[in-house]
């Protein structure tokens, strides 16, 4: 799997390259090694009252950033991607003993489930043949972290992919990711979500689209 | 007839599903729970049982997969199993021929180490069923398990709360490990030896997916196996979720699977009675498929499974005997070092660890508990539990997961008496001593002696062969030099006689001897040649692992030398680096010149420079240096980490030449990464960092209950307390933790993570917030700390 370093380097402030590529590819050797990729994505329609309604689930996703977002959308994909709890397991061994790693692992780690969900969404994007949002998810803007939770018991998650949370909402495995993103006629301008993001200025990753 | 008279005389057939089966006849489930509809229309659960029994299902399992305290709470789930039992029971009686069995899932939540729920509440959740409603069934399921440990505290709850049959099945992928990271080798493994009836998988995938993981169940179980699929894959179909088999399809898959040696069978989700009928169709001239005999010889944690098929290495360094900072990080429970160490071995190549915590004043029962579970959280190796105590071996037997090794019993029946029905109730191995009360037998006989009457008390108590390892006792060549021949022959013999495994402590033949490296790596060799299988060293160290590895390559163990040639050159490469240029201490820290630094301040030891000085002088002031840079933005925080990473090689080697665990001369810290979170990379950096200058880090690890860590302040009296958190989720538990610690300690507290600013820091009620290590070094500075 093609993994962007310098994105990993991004995610561990290393500005000047200090953890070389050799260095990287022993790591992502290791994590291929010990990721268990689950993947799936569900296409719903999208229907709309207050705010945007998945029937078929039963959930109503209560959030006005994603009712701002998803304007003209008729449908919604759901993805959920996770590496396994592996990578949990073998982060928290390198951080007894060998920190730098451990960090390099976590973050290139995030990178790989971002890329796993790229693939994922390319792949979806091209079957429902409309023009895609930005992906949103649980704990962004006004949409709360415990839609998390009803959206994984929704899907079946826990049963079909291991995929739970922690008493604080936190997904366990760690390197999981849940996303929604609504699909319209409309062009999306990935730019104007960033300008309205909270962490604006102060972002270190930014939606490389928006850029 | 029961489920062994099944057994006995055919494929034994289970019902199809229940769940999909309520969801597709549109079944209102109040809050969503099937096991409701027990008491809401009873008459329509009964139905199904009856439909799969007329189907030819043998063994309906009861709808009370879910009725438990923690995934029901709010509800009557004890009334839903009842009455769940009652409508089995109810259609076994109108079919006239059919065994009830009470179904449990897994408690849907996260257990210890990965989440809250501890070991103990799932063993009392699941006990509270089996009380209730056991005794009105012909067997016990455990099934769509997932994680190993919560499976073995199911198992011990039915086990000891009734006598009724046992099936455990659990769900995993088509590469065989289930979501929690468990293979089948080590379910196998651990749940043969808790004395289970049959076991197999259920769920996850359709048997088409399954075929590899089925032929992997086959070679390693020596009881009947189960399997229980979906009907295919999931999709989600108008709003509700299907499988992508029809039932024909799926019967014939099933028919393959029967055929590979399966005892028992059954539908999961998307199956219904068609599909159960088309199986019976399938199976019914089938010969009954009975368990082989493998004796495979093995240990497993709840991740790994390690077949003992040939010399295996047994860290041996958790063990306070002779070490000054283990006894030391024992006592104050410094959890982080008795890990660190645990890591280092696994890196080093520990295939087993052991762990022991006899010493004295503490209460070993309890801290073998706690070491266990702490080792079992970083590593994922087998653990070997080292005491003599009975009432510590037993807790680390039933709080381990997967398993384990006891070291040890000897020859005398008191001591064989106490340990062996532990031994053989949790399904360990056991390593037996050929020492007795008249102490270590001086010829080859007498051990030997001793040896087979360990064996011969391990059979009687059930316990098989494979199960038992004789240790025949290293003695020091410097004070009986005419022992050491007689321990290798004792091997031999033990080998040849006995045809168990042998384990040696290989380190003790050296003791008052120069150049010891030299006569244990000899000794290890000698004892490798006569058939030792667990050798009990220090995997750190260089010389005992070469030779381990030499070995490994000229008896033909490591084919074509791959292991040989991958460990020799990684460790050589790293000394002709090392052998370069001479490098100052402070230029090895600051280029992350990990061996030379550790070589540069062993020559200033063994010149007669003061540990504690070169700390002042040379480390921390280098480590201040990088901190500016840090600051400055021209050093970035990999090179802070793995600086960093070194200083704390240097301290290490400084802390044992002193013989303390503590070179700081600042203040003590408790680091925690508060209740509910478990993110702790940046409280990782933040204890390797300060450890540097000297801070005294008591770190407590991740999603640390609010309760542990007042505990551990009123305990250890800090000066400072860092807390982190990195979910808004997680802030108000940090804000929880600081009230509470407030009432009984006017520590400072300092706090960090991503979601934390100076701001909120103070509204919670932090005394200080530090966006990195640095900037802390600074704060705790700048307060005379």
């Amino acid at each position: 799997m093609k993994i962007d370093y310098d994105i990993v380097r991004r995610y561990i402030s290393d500005k000047t390259g200090s953890v070389g590529d050799e260095y990287m590819q022993d790591v992502q050797r290791e994590l291929e090694e010990i990721s268990a990729v689950q993947k799936r994505s569900w296409i719903f329609e999208c229907e709309k009252g207050d705010f945007y309604r998945i029937k078929d689930l039963g959930l109503t996703i209560e959030s006005r950033d994603v009712n701002d977002l998803f304007d003209e959308c008729e449908k919604i994909a759901i993805f959920v991607v996770t590496l396994g709890v592996q990578v949990d397991k073998k982060i928290a061994y390198y951080g007894a003993a060998d920190v730098l790693r451990s960090v390099v692992l976590d973050s290139m780690a995030s990178v790989m489930a971002e890329s796993v969900l790229d693939e994922l969404q390319s792949q979806v994007d091209e079957t429902i043949g409309l023009n895609p949002t930005m992906r949103y998810s649980p704990g962004y803007g006004d949409l709360a972290l415990s839609f998390q939770r009803e959206l994984l018991t929704a899907l079946g998650c826990g049963k079909s992919m291991g995929v739970m949370l922690n008493s604080s909402d936190i997904m366990i495995p760690q390197k999981s990711i849940t996303a929604i993103v609504g699909y319209s006629k409309k062009k999306q301008a990935y730019a104007s979500v960033c300008l309205k993001c909270p962490n604006k200025g102060k972002c270190i990753v930014k939606c490389s689209k928006a850029q | 007839m029961d489920l062994k008279g099944l057994i006995d005389n055919k494929i034994v057939l289970l019902d199809g599903a229940m769940g999909t089966v309520l969801q597709k006849l549109g079944v209102k489930m109040e809050g969503g729970k099937p096991e409701m509809v027990n008491l809401t229309q009873p008459e329509v659960i009964q139905k199904i049982h009856e439909e799969y029994l007329r189907a030819g299902s043998d063994v309906v399992f009861a709808n009370t997969f879910g009725a438990n305290r923690i995934k029901m709470g709010k509800y009557p789930y004890l009334d839903c199993a009842m009455a769940g039992v009652q409508c089995a029971k109810n259609a076994v009686k109108a079919v006239g021929r059919g065994l009830v069995a009470l179904d449990m899932g897994s408690i849907g939540e996260l257990v210890e180490p990965m989440g809250r729920v501890t070991f103990d509440e799932v063993y009392e959740t699941y006990k509270e069923v089996v009380l209730a409603v056991a005794s009105e069934v012909d067997l016990c399921v455990i099934e769509t398990m997932s994680d190993l440990y919560e499976t073995k505290a199911a198992v011990l709850a039915v086990k000891e709360n009734c006598d009724k049959p046992l099936i455990v099945t659990m769900s995993f992928d088509e590469k065989g490990r289930t979501f929690a990271g468990c293979p089948v080798e080590a379910m196998v493994a651990t749940m043969q030896g808790l004395g289970v009836d049959a076991l197999g998988l259920n769920c996850s995938l359709g048997p088409k997916q399954l075929g590899d993981v089925v032929d992997r169940l086959v070679a390693m179980s020596e009881l009947p196996i189960v399997v229980k699929p979906n009907a295919g894959m999931p999709t989600i179909r108008d709003g509700m979720t299907a499988f992508d088999m029809k039932a024909d399809e799926w019967a014939e898959a099933m028919e393959v699977i029967v055929d590979k040696g399966v005892a028992i069978v059954g539908g999961c989700c998307g199956t219904d009675s068609d599909y159960i009928k088309l199986l019976a169709e399938k199976i019914k001239d089938k010969k009954p498929n009975r368990p082989i005999a493998k004796h495979r010889v093995c240990v497993a944690s709840g991740s790994k499974y390690v077949r003992l098929d040939c010399p295996k290495i047994v860290g041996e360094r958790i063990n306070p005997t002779g070490k000054k900072l283990m006894k030391q990080a024992i006592e104050t429970e410094d959890w982080g070092y008795i890990e660190a160490q645990a890591v280092e071995q696994a890196q080093a190549g520990a295939d087993i660890l052991d762990v022991n915590m006899g010493l004295a004043g503490i209460d070993e029962a309890d801290m073998i508990v706690k070491a266990i579970k702490r080792v079992q959280s970083v590593v994922d190796l087998p653990v070997q539990i080292d005491s003599t105590d009975p009432v510590a071996i037993e807790k680390g037997l039933r709080y381990v997961c997967g398993k384990a090794i006891v070291n040890s019993v000897n020859g005398e029946d008191e001591v064989l008496d106490r340990v062996l029905p532990l031994v053989k109730k949790y399904g360990a191995l056991v390593l037996g001593l050929t020492i007795d009360k008249d102490g270590i037998p001086k010829t080859v006989e007498k051990r030997l002696e001793i040896a087979r009457k360990i064996v011969r008390k391990a059979q009687e108590y059930g316990i098989s062969n494979e199960d038992v390892i004789i240790d025949t006792l290293t003695l020091t060549v410097g004070a009986e030099q005419e022992q050491a021949v007689n321990t290798l022959e004792a091997i031999r013999r033990v080998k040849e006689e006995l045809g168990v495994k042998t384990a040696l402590g290989v380190s003790n033949i050296s003791f008052g001897l120069p150049e010891r490296n030299l006569v244990n790596r000899t000794f290890l060799t000698m004892a490798l040649t006569c058939g030792l299988d667990l050798a009990i060293i220090n995997p750190n160290l260089q010389p005992m692992k070469e030779s381990f590895l030499a070995y490994n390559l000229l008896a033909g163990i490591d084919k074509k030398g791959e292991k040989y040639i991958k460990e020799i050159a990684s460790h050589t490469e790293s000394a002709a680096v090392a052998s370069g240029k001479e490098l100052t201490l402070q230029e090895c820290i600051k280029q992350s010149l990990k061996t030379q630094a550790v070589d540069s301040v062993k020559a200033m030891l063994a010149a007669g420079r003061n540990g504690l000085d070169i700390i002042d002088e040379c480390v921390i002031p280098t480590l201040g240096e990088i901190g500016d840079g840090y600051e400055k933005g021209v050093i970035f925080l990999p090179q802070l980490i793995s600086t960093a990473e070194v200083a704390s090689a240097v301290c290490d080697v400084i802390k044992a030449s002193i013989g303390s665990g503590n070179v700081g001369k600042r203040a003590k810290m408790i680091l925690a990464t508060v209740e509910g979170d478990v993110h702790d990379i940046g409280k990782n950096i933040v204890k390797t960092v300060l450890q540097n200058y000297g801070y005294d880090i008591i770190d407590l690890g991740r999603d640390v209950a609010v309760e542990r860590v007042v505990e551990a302040v009123k305990r250890h009296q800090p000066q400072i307390l860092g807390l982190s958190a990195l979910m808004t989720t997680t802030v108000k538990n940090m804000k929880r933790t600081i009230e509470e610690v407030r009432k009984i300690s006017d520590c400072l507290i300092c706090v960090g993570g991503a979601v934390l600013s100076e701001d909120v820091a103070m509204r919670i009620g932090a005394d200080a917030y530090s966006k990195d290590p640095r900037q802390l070094v600074k704060i705790l500075e700048s307060r005379g700390l």
